[in-house]
């Protein structure tokens, strides 16, 4: 028979109560020429040890821009970032060196993060040096086989260039050079999107293995629900630069409660009827999403919310406790 | 309302594309038809082909590399290789296609308005302007275009992406044509919008009786959206038959690995994908082309390449494992 | 999967090679660059055995003989003689000895000056590190180079150097512009931020990361400067500035034979024709680059 996913649910369960990332009220405005444009509106969450949160959601949503800011490539415009207590809230270049080095980042591109002029053992002593878990000479070239077979790949690999390699090994690099420096926490922004459904699976899965060995926490950004919902412990879904909902995976999946969640679920095209029958009570989407520019009063998705009423253009809903552990951020919930 | 009459058949078809290494043979003998009123969808991963596949009926391949060997592809009744001039002004005519990224296929430098009445300039030279601009108007609102006359006007990177593959859709379908031919029409477009467009599609190839060949590697937008399907892996295919029934069905290994590999929402956990990679076009496995990674090869499969198998229920499946199933139900 | 050491070795030489047997290929399938290197090495070629290939080595130097003076082309002086009995085409090869080095002398003057000021420009862009070299450029930019060049060279005694200085002073700029545009498009490369984000230093970024992935279009462009700069050069020794007599330079023969027009047509048009050939052989080699390096994706 074809390959079964082994360990179905028992990665799911989390080994410690602490927070390693906690985000409070964070905001992140850009100035362009037709206007302000609010990307991050105040989104507050916090990412526990050795979990994997998965922030989801459409374009203009924020949630790239969130993860840009957590690993110090934007500065913030307000809020807080705490690494294990540490705020962190500034861009990278002033961050302590322990802090840059417990923090690493994958990008969506595999193609365009790495040098087309480097071989891949170039690429991977710049995080060992950087970093200081290497110093120039025999032991780095040690270290660089070693990081590379923690992916899996070969040692052959390291004198070949980028683009003689495919995109799922691209891929497979790129977290290797996040995994060089020792970190505790990875952001990874949509690290599969651009791959092959095969490949795909084959990479989640190492990413997985490598959360375990190593004792990681992930931040997952990403637009497929699909994927987020047999990888992460919690989701979070952002509209617009805020954050409409948060929850465990599971009840998020299954008890979604804000609309804009209901409709998002409801869109998503599927491949069995069997998951057809799992997709909540059908919201049908309509309309667009809206300039961030000029985003609307109130809630961000009252324009499109078909439950919408007059409070929902005039103030902007709280992030309340409906269950246990499970948030959501709607004027509806109060009822 | 699909009919029995074959508006495109393609035979035998051979695509290999010439590159420094030597020779990509990358369709070998393909075979493929759309009848009338039907929606086909080809489904595959990066680089099986369906791309290929696609260009050669539009007959847009590069052809310096490309190469069209043997094959045959019949439009209408007619083969569109055999007479180079005569093929290509029958499928300017009667094929369109949409691709992957609206902004590549807009010009950023024109207007919409502009980009339309080429379009149907270059079918009749002669229609007045008040006529075009009615037709374009129609067109939009066909599309569910809001504030059409404000579109029209506008260039095309003052749109959103939804809208600007609404105006591709419009575009597309400004000229009374059989096929249409959607490359990944909605792979750029967020999930919400991508729902209304795969409806918009829909619609409008259903209520004007258009045939279409829509190539995806989204799985679930091709099941939502097409009434037959086939499966391609390097640049053979693997099975073919109703959507449903594939979907709920798989026979091919591959295909079976594929839907497996695909996260559910159901929430079965990550599968380990399918062992082994696509092989290399320069050299490609004797035999069928997936049985190194198949995890049901046998020794006749890495020999010679497996024939179709023609099932019930129009069902097609390039298998061995399916050859004394001929004709009965699998 | 483990390799030997020779294995391993082996496999080191290979992506370089790889890379380069794929980019010759591609510039060898145009018969137009493939012809443009060829006249570019045989040139080369003649210039450096230019006094063992030609036939009057001694006439590049100080040389009187009027017997023979303003002898059309035959089978004894190829190409005639000047006005001073002295054989053009020996003359010819060791002016393009001068020609084909105050290129190159020009292009290693310029090309690091301008390339490091780009690359630190382009890197520090927005700062005021960035205006003050940029506005620099545009300063050096807005003289007309010929005339820049001349009022250089003025300064000094007139000679084979300070020509060379001349028109590199004139020359710096454009290098620097592009290598500019070049990091300033790069800066938004992910692999970039990634250094950035790491905390790499400016200099290795500048260097290792950025610079690497910048040079293919300044080589296109070194390669299509020489002939602009020959030709630069040659109008100096036209007028006077540049190799001085009795050396010979091409540029100083077209004049030389300008007032021989039209009946000793030779002594000007030979040498004339000579610049021409450097010029297109470098232009049709610098295209072929420009093929080659436009899209390098496997």
């Amino acid at each position: 028979m074809l390959p079964v996913c082994v360990e179905r649910r028992k990665h799911l369960m989390r080994d410690t109560n602490k927070k390693i990332l906690e985000v409070r009220d964070l905001k992140k405005q850009f100035k362009t020429r037709y206007g302000i444009l609010t990307a991050v509106a105040g989104v507050t969450f916090q990412i526990n040890e050795g979990e994997i949160y998965g922030i989801v959601g459409e374009s203009g949503s924020g949630k790239t821009t969130v993860g840009s800011m957590i690993t110090g490539m934007y500065k913030s415009d307000g809020g807080e970032i705490l690494y294990k207590g540490q705020d962190i809230n500034k861009p990278a270049v002033q961050r302590s060196r322990e802090s840059k080095r417990a923090i690493q980042l994958v990008f969506q591109d595999p193609g365009g993060s790495l040098n087309p002029r480097q071989t891949i053992r170039q690429i991977l002593s710049l995080p060992l040096l950087l970093h200081g878990r290497a110093k120039k000479g025999p032991a780095l070239e040690d270290k660089i086989v070693q990081t590379i077979k923690k992916v899996g790949l070969p040692a052959s690999y390291l004198d070949k260039y980028p683009q003689a390699i495919g995109g799922g090994e691209k891929q497979l690099v790129c977290i290797a050079r996040a995994l060089a420096p020792e970190p505790s926490f990875i952001v990874l922004d949509e690290p599969t999107s651009a791959l092959d459904v095969s490949i795909q699976a084959k990479i989640t899965n190492k990413l997985l293995e490598l959360q375990k060995e190593f004792k990681l926490s992930y931040l997952f950004i990403t637009h497929n629900l699909c994927l987020v919902r047999n990888l992460v412990h919690r989701t979070a879904i952002m509209y617009l630069g805020q954050l409409c909902e948060m929850a465990s995976t599971e009840d998020f999946f299954t008890e979604p409660l804000h609309p804009y969640t209901k409709m998002l679920l409801s869109s998503i095209p599927v491949i069995s009827e069997a998951e057809e029958k799992y997709k909540p009570i059908t919201v049908r989407s309509i309309g667009e999403i809206p300039n961030p520019i000029n985003r609307p009063t109130g809630c961000g998705f009252n324009t499109r919310c078909p439950f919408a009423r007059d409070i929902c253009k005039d103030r902007e809903p709280e992030m309340i406790e409906v269950k246990d552990g499970h948030f959501v951020s709607c004027h509806l919930a109060d009822t | 309302m699909v009919t029995e009459t074959r508006l495109l058949e393609v035979e035998n078809l051979h695509v290999f594309y010439e590159v420094y290494e030597g020779v990509l043979k990358v369709l070998n003998g393909t075979n493929l038809y759309v009848r009338r009123g039907e929606k086909v969808g080809l489904i595959g991963e990066a680089g099986c082909g369906k791309t290929t596949m696609l260009k050669g009926i539009a007959r847009i391949l590069p052809m310096p590399p490309a190469q069209i060997g043997d094959g045959r592809i019949c439009f209408k009744g007619k083969d569109i290789l055999d007479d180079e001039k005569e093929g290509v002004r029958m499928v300017r005519k009667g094929v369109s296609m949409i691709f992957q990224d609206p902004t590549a296929s807009l010009n950023p430098t024109l207007t919409v308005r502009t980009l339309m009445s080429d379009v149907l300039k270059s079918e009749d030279p002669h229609m007045p302007k008040a006529k075009r601009n009615a037709s374009m108007i129609e067109a939009l609102e066909r599309v569910a275009m809001p504030s059409a006359q404000r579109v029209l006007d506008s260039y095309s990177i003052q749109l959103s992406g939804g809208m600007r593959q609404r105006v591709c859709i419009a575009m597309a379908l400004l000229k009374d044509v059989d096929l249409l031919l959607a490359d990944e029409p909605t792979t750029s477009l967020d999930v919400t919008i991508e729902e209304q467009i795969l409806d918009l599609l829909n619609d409008l190839v259903a209520r004007s009786q258009k045939s279409m060949i829509l190539v995806s590697h989204a799985l679930g937008s091709v099941r939502k959206m097409t009434d037959r399907v086939y499966v391609m892996y390097a640049g053979d295919i693997a099975e073919s038959g109703p959507t449903k029934d594939v979907f709920e069905r798989p026979l091919h290994p591959y295909t079976r690995g594929l839907f497996e590999a695909t996260p559910k929402l159901t929430g079965a956990g990550v599968s380990d994908g399918i062992a082994g990679e696509i092989p290399s076009y320069l050299e490609p496995p004797e035999g069928c082309r997936f049985s190194p990674r198949c995890p049901k090869g046998m020794q006749v499969c890495l020999e010679k390449k497996p024939p179709i198998f023609a099932l019930n229920n129009r069902r097609e499946v390039a298998c061995y494992l399916y050859a004394s199933n001929v004709g009965s139900i699998s | 999967m483990e390799m030997n050491e020779d294995e391993s070795h082996q496999q080191r030489a290979r992506p370089r090679l790889d890379r380069f047997k794929r980019q010759w290929h591609k510039f060898s399938s145009n018969p137009l660059s493939l012809m443009g290197l060829a006249v570019v090495i045989l040139l080369i070629l003649a210039a450096i055995l230019a006094k063992v290939v030609a036939p009057h080595p001694d006439h590049s130097g100080l040389f009187l003989d009027f017997s023979n003076a303003n002898q059309a082309p035959s089978l004894r002086y190829l190409a005639g003689t000047d006005e001073y009995g002295r054989d053009i085409l020996s003359r010819m090869l060791v002016g393009l000895r001068y020609s084909l080095g105050i290129g190159l002398l020009v292009l290693a003057l310029s090309v690091p000056l301008g390339v490091l000021l780009g690359a630190i420009a382009g890197h520090y862009r927005h700062t005021w590190v960035d205006t003050a070299i940029m506005r620099s450029t545009d300063l050096f930019m807005a003289i007309p180079p010929l005339i820049l060049a001349l009022v250089v060279c003025a300064m000094f005694t007139p000679g084979y150097f300070f020509a060379a200085l001349g028109i590199a002073t004139a020359w710096w700029p454009w290098y620097t512009r592009l290598t500019y545009s070049l990091f300033t498009s790069l800066s938004n490369e992910l692999y970039i931020k990634y250094a950035e984000l790491g905390g790499a230093t400016h200099w290795h970024i500048i260097l290792k990361e950025t610079l690497p992935n910048a040079v293919s279009p300044i080589f296109t462009k070194m390669s299509l400067d020489m002939g602009m700069i020959i030709i630069i050069a040659s109008s100096m020794s036209f007028v006077g500035l540049g190799v001085q007599p009795p050396k010979p330079s091409l540029g100083s023969m077209v004049a030389e034979g300008m007032k021989y027009l039209p009946e000793y047509w030779w002594i000007s048009v030979f040498p004339a024709m000579m610049v021409v050939l450097i010029v297109l052989g470098f232009n049709l080699l610098g295209d072929g680059l420009r093929d080659v390096f436009a899209i390098e994706e496997i």
